[in-house]
């Protein structure tokens, strides 16, 4: 059921968009949020908005912003891409080899100088593409050198995915990705 | 030539039966339709250039590209992108004939796949209440997929009946591109349809009718319903508009630019006439735009 985003939607949105990517609040704040439990959504104002909204049965509004992830809120992969031109830092820049190799293996090995881990927006040739977590070198863990997880919606990206694993021999395991400084 | 009993009985209805029958023999062209809220014009047009592709655009519809030489456009970066939606030219023509004012308040009653609703965001420039309606958990699903995709900021999604659509809230258009019995999609040897027969063209116009009463049910006085189909039935197409405006007695039908490559609408079939301000009402023939065969209809509330 869909109901207005109130204190808790708006800090979150901001903790994400603003903290993490450095998106200008202003531009958070053209938003009007709305909430359905696990996803917060964001619907550019209008005249008679409210009076719509009061009248109808609205099943979701504008483009989701967030979505639930355990704990965390998770930025949208579509939420990246329309903010893409604001976004300050925790952005990482790949080639289009390097976004196939990702897209095609679910995971791109390489150190991240200056990023923080956690969510990023890749980015290449054509802006931000969507969402990956970084998760940075862990010499006891299973990823020594750092790697960069795909989050982009696999079930509608299924037609590109398997293009770009049909280009690759299908493989299965985060490759080796050059450092982008 | 294998035309289906179903097709075959327009042929008196059209200007040019040869070139009809002629342009159902070849596969419709890939058309795709700029989408303004995820790039800009001059990048798309970079975009199809570095591809290879080449183009044609159209005065009727300023952000259409007929396109060769791309293959599998839904399986590009710029598709998954959303810089693009695949629609063919006939059906981009609706959100530009309803031209809804930025601010304004808008329905699309039966809004699935989302292309026109995207579109009618496009002529609203973001700006407004853009309600999206459909009814189907799969439509619905492939509507918010389209939606998200275009980056579309300004609609709201609605799971209702078009036919039950609350009235505690009226609009300043609404788009009715009613479900149908889409013969315009037919190529000969080739697409899925199939004949539905009489009963099936019977069945849809019933609920035509009831779709295109509450569409003008929910506009405000002096504003206006796009009723269109995808098909070349005159009883889901004049037939439909014919009754309900008879019933209503408070919309009137308005006349589309006559820069449009369409034939005026019929204003008799097999023994019924029709008001003559059905001509004013436009039949989109695939020999006059190499796309899907298309009707719309142009209605003003005035009551």
């Amino acid at each position: 059921m869909l109901s207005c985003g109130g204190s808790a939607e708006l800090r979150a949105v901001q903790k994400v968009f603003s903290d993490r990517f450095g998106v200008d609040h202003r531009v958070i704040e053209e938003w009007r949020l709305y909430t359905t439990g696990s996803v917060i959504w964001g619907l550019r104002d209008a005249p008679h908005l409210d009076t719509a909204l009061a009248a109808l049965r609205v099943e979701r509004t504008g483009l989701p912003l967030l979505r639930r992830a355990g704990k965390h809120w998770k930025p949208t992969t579509v939420a990246l891409q329309v903010l893409g031109a604001y976004l300050e830092r925790s952005r990482i820049e790949l080639t289009r080899a390097e976004l196939e190799t990702l897209l095609a293996s679910g995971g791109l090995r390489g150190t991240r100088p200056g990023i923080e881990p956690g969510y990023v927006a890749l980015s290449g040739p054509d802006g931000v593409v969507g969402c990956a977590i970084y998760l940075a070198p862990d010499p006891d863990g299973g990823h020594p050198d750092g790697v960069l997880l795909s989050q982009l919606p696999k079930a509608r990206w299924e037609g590109l995915i398997r293009q770009a694993q049909q280009a690759s021999g299908d493989s299965p395991n985060p490759a080796e990705g050059e450092t982008i400084s | 030539m294998d035309l289906p009993a179903q097709i075959a009985r327009y042929l008196d209805l059209v200007d040019d039966p040869a070139a009809f029958v002629e342009a159902l023999q070849h596969p419709l062209p890939v058309d795709l339709r700029w989408n303004p809220f995820k790039v800009t014009r001059e990048r798309f047009e970079a975009r199809l250039t570095e591809a290879g592709a080449g183009w044609e655009r159209f005065a009727v519809s300023p952000d259409l590209y007929r396109v060769t030489g791309l293959p599998g456009p839904g399986l590009t970066w710029a598709y998954h992108l959303g810089w693009y939606h695949p629609q063919g030219l006939t059906s981009t023509l609706p959100p530009l004939l309803l031209d809804p004012e930025p601010g304004s308040d808008v329905l699309d009653i039966c809004a699935a796949p989302g292309g026109k609703t995207a579109g009618l965001a496009g002529v609203m420039m973001g700006h407004g209440v853009l309600v999206a309606n459909d009814v189907t958990p799969t439509r619905l699903s492939i509507l918010s997929a389209n939606l998200e995709r275009l980056g579309i900021p300004n609609v709201m999604i609605t799971r209702y009946r078009g036919e039950n659509f609350p009235e505690r809230f009226s609009f300043d258009n609404v788009l009715l591109d009613a479900p149908c019995t889409g013969e315009g999609t037919f190529r000969i040897g080739g697409g899925n349809w199939r004949p539905d027969g009489p009963k099936g063209i019977a069945a849809m116009a019933a609920t035509q009718r009831a779709l295109l009463r509450k569409a003008l049910a929910v506009v405000r006085p002096g504003g206006t319903v796009l009723y269109s189909t995808c098909t070349y039935a005159p009883e889901e197409n004049e037939a439909v508009v014919a009754t309900v405006l008879s019933e209503a007695g408070g919309a009137d039908v308005l006349p589309l630019p006559d820069t449009l490559p369409a034939r005026p609408g019929i204003t008799a079939w097999e023994g019924r006439d029709y008001p003559p301000e059905l001509a004013l009402t436009g039949r989109f023939w695939p020999h006059h735009t190499n796309s899907w065969g298309f009707y719309c209809a142009l209605l003003r509330r005035i009551g």
